[in-house]
């Protein structure tokens, strides 16, 4: 943590920065929350671990609303948060110049939500780390597991633990958790029958509360104004009524497509523990297979949904 | 009336036998989440879970409510007729956030009768928590994990068994009529009394928050607002998992010349809020909406209502996706106006 404190209050003042967004530690055991910070005095407030689940790049686009595009923002990114940056600057969000991307060694981080599922009600105060091994400590219980158990399915089937594109490195690179088949849960999914995929997507879906914690912790939800919100005219009814709910996620999914880089922090931040990835990456799937697109990989390629090329494939147009 | 108490084993009998008479509701769990569902036949309530994920408010409260139906032959109420209800296994902190919320639903002027048809009809067994979550703060505010205020029956779990104490007259008159329950023996009051001692010392010395009203009033355009809204994400877990938020929305919804009045929960934390016909929106920021949460539980309802709107049940602490603690904003309220000699 030494070197990263260092290492930032130096990018801080050579890169002249009004603003970084990293994060620091958090409340409770196992958290750490988003640590945004004005001068280079405050750095050593900053740390950087496997607690460090949300995505970042959503605060750059925050920042741009709240005081234009003329910041100069330093970013501690992951892999995940850096594809963010670069598919938010390919759109336009903010200028390439403004942002200033600082790469952290990433190797997973903790899904609160698999945690407070494994813990089935209970909170720990503290916990111990050996190699691939964490130790949870309660009041009244001690719970050993593999850090994989709690790591976040996105980073279990990440390929981009390190930031593609960046302008600093802090670290020596990680490498990936083991990138299996990626789709090998999509594909297994879809061998079901219709109905079995109903009644799944049915089950999570009917859980949604619409609180918009999984929408407002998405870097690419940046609208001005989401289409749930629209009241002249309202484009969809507001209660929990599940044909109301299952249109907010697919309309989501659909305007994240070729555009979510699968950082997982929808899911991180899902009170309700709801599957919201399965359908982000089949369609993240469907991009790859038809257009060859990653998101956020460098500042040349056009993003699938803004261009078009002949050979695309188009035999889905009837 | 002398405390009763109910074999553990006895347990499913004596809520089968309650389901015959009353709608009960009680900790269920379900896809992994915990709630206060109504108990089917042969379903198991999840009583030793610590806190559930959601609130019970949605009881009588639930998230959408239709509150009348109209069509071309005009309009129909949809007022609760069902069974009376029990909810049972209702946490402490739980039990008293009703109380909170009734200074809304129940004041004298204004009685919301869509609350009032279900909550006359309510007999709340509310049940001790032996074991405080580490993010439970009810003993910051006037709460504890043995409080008794808002339940009609107060439960202790005392290893085999189940102590049933009547609070209330209606919990009283409820507990003089069930054969299954028997006479507490000395030795299991003391068991109860011990298990109080364990819980209450259990928890963190609460800081005094005397002066959190007053600080506030002092700290409107203080700086503080702006370092928790920059990390908060505007979405509505704190305002949707906190049993004692209340605010709502009315929307209607028709089709074809019939259609529903509904109401459905709403946050302060989203922009639409307050949004206004014009376009204007007095609470722009996402640091106006956040303050007002805060002041609306730690200051506007102290001045209305004379006390906190928070019962200190966690749930916020422990859900939100940024880690934003409204334990240490407590804290850094008292502080800041303290470091400026405002109290």
């Amino acid at each position: 943590m030494k070197e990263l404190v260092e290492k930032i209050r130096k990018i801080f003042s050579d890169e002249k920065l009004e603003l970084l967004i990293g994060y620091t530690k958090g409340t409770l055991p196992l958290r750490s929350t988003p640590g945004l910070i004005e001068s280079a005095d405050e750095a050593d407030k900053l740390i950087f671990d496997f607690t460090c689940c949300n995505n970042l790049a959503k605060y750059l686009v925050d920042e741009k609303k709240r005081s234009g595009n003329t910041h100069r923002i330093g970013i501690i990114a992951k892999g995940c948060d850096a594809r963010a940056v670069v598919q938010l600057v390919m759109e336009g969000q903010f200028e390439r110049e403004n942002v200033v991307i600082i790469g952290v060694p990433c190797k997973g981080v903790i899904d609160p939500s698999k945690l407070r599922k494994k813990l089935n009600g209970k909170e720990i105060i503290k916990f111990k780390v050996n190699r691939d091994k964490i130790t949870l400590f309660g009041k009244n219980f001690e719970l050993e597991l593999n850090k994989n158990e709690l790591f976040s399915d996105s980073c279990l089937s990440c390929r981009y633990p390190n930031a593609v594109q960046y302008d600093y490195f802090i670290g020596e690179p990680s490498e990936p958790l083991g990138v299996r088949d990626e789709y090998a849960s999509v594909d297994e999914f879809e061998q079901k029958l219709p109905e079995k995929r109903w009644t799944y997507f049915e089950k999570e879906y009917s859980r949604c509360i619409r609180c918009y914690a999984c929408r407002n912790a998405c870097p690419m939800c940046y609208c001005e104004e989401c289409f749930v919100d629209r009241s002249t005219p309202q484009w969809i009814g507001k209660g929990n009524d599940l044909s109301d709910t299952i249109i907010f996620h697919i309309v989501r999914v659909l305007h994240t497509a070729g555009r979510c880089v699968d950082c997982g922090a929808c899911a991180a931040a899902c009170p309700l523990n709801i599957d919201i990835r399965m359908l982000g990456k089949r369609i993240e799937k469907e991009v790859i297979e038809r257009f060859g697109f990653t998101p956020g990989l460098d500042f040349e390629t056009e993003p699938a949904m803004a261009t078009f090329k002949e050979n695309d494939k188009e035999e889905f147009i009837m | 009336m002398d405390t009763l108490k109910l074999q553990k084993g006895n347990l499913e009998n004596f809520l089968q036998k309650l389901g015959e008479e009353f709608a009960v509701f009680a900790p269920v769990m379900s896809d992994g989440i915990v709630s206060f569902l109504e108990l089917r036949p042969g379903q198991k309530s999840v009583l030793d879970f610590p806190r559930t994920h959601k609130p019970p408010k949605d009881i009588f409260y639930p998230q959408t409510e239709v509150m009348l139906r109209y069509g071309r032959d005009g309009l129909q109420s949809t007022e609760y007729k069902g069974k009376p209800i029990v909810l049972f296994g209702v946490r402490p902190c739980d039990a008293k956030s009703f109380i909170l919320l009734e200074r809304v639903f129940i004041e004298p002027k204004y009685k919301d009768p869509y609350w009032v048809a279900r909550r006359n009809k309510t007999l709340i067994f509310s049940l001790a928590c032996n074991d405080p979550l580490p993010s439970c703060f009810c003993n910051w505010l006037d709460g504890g994990p043995f409080n008794k205020t808002g339940s009609d029956i107060f439960i202790t779990d005392i290893d085999d068994d189940y102590l049933f104490e009547p609070i209330s007259e209606d919990g009283e008159r409820f507990l003089s009529g069930v054969d299954i329950l028997k006479e507490a023996t000395e030795k299991d009051i003391k068991k109860a009394k011990n298990a109080k001692e364990r819980a209450e010392s259990s928890m963190e010395k609460p800081p005094k928050l005397d002066s959190l009203k007053s600080s506030l009033d002092t700290l409107w355009d203080e700086t503080l607002w702006d370092e928790i809204s920059l990390r908060c994400l505007g979405c509505a877990v704190c305002t949707y998992s906190c049993p004692t938020c209340y605010c709502f929305d009315i929307q209607d919804e028709s089709r074809r010349g019939k259609g529903v009045r509904i109401r459905l929960w709403d946050s302060c934390m989203f922009p639409l809020f307050t949004k206004e016909g014009s376009g204007h929106n007095p609470r722009p920021l996402q640091k106006h909406r956040l303050r007002q949460r805060f002041m609306h539980k730690f200051n506007y309802f102290v001045e209305k209502q004379g006390e906190f709107g928070c019962v200190g049940c966690g749930r916020c602490v422990s859900l939100c996706p940024v880690n934003i603690d409204i334990r240490s904003f407590i804290t850094s309220v008292i502080q800041t106006a303290q470091g400026r000699g405002d109290t």
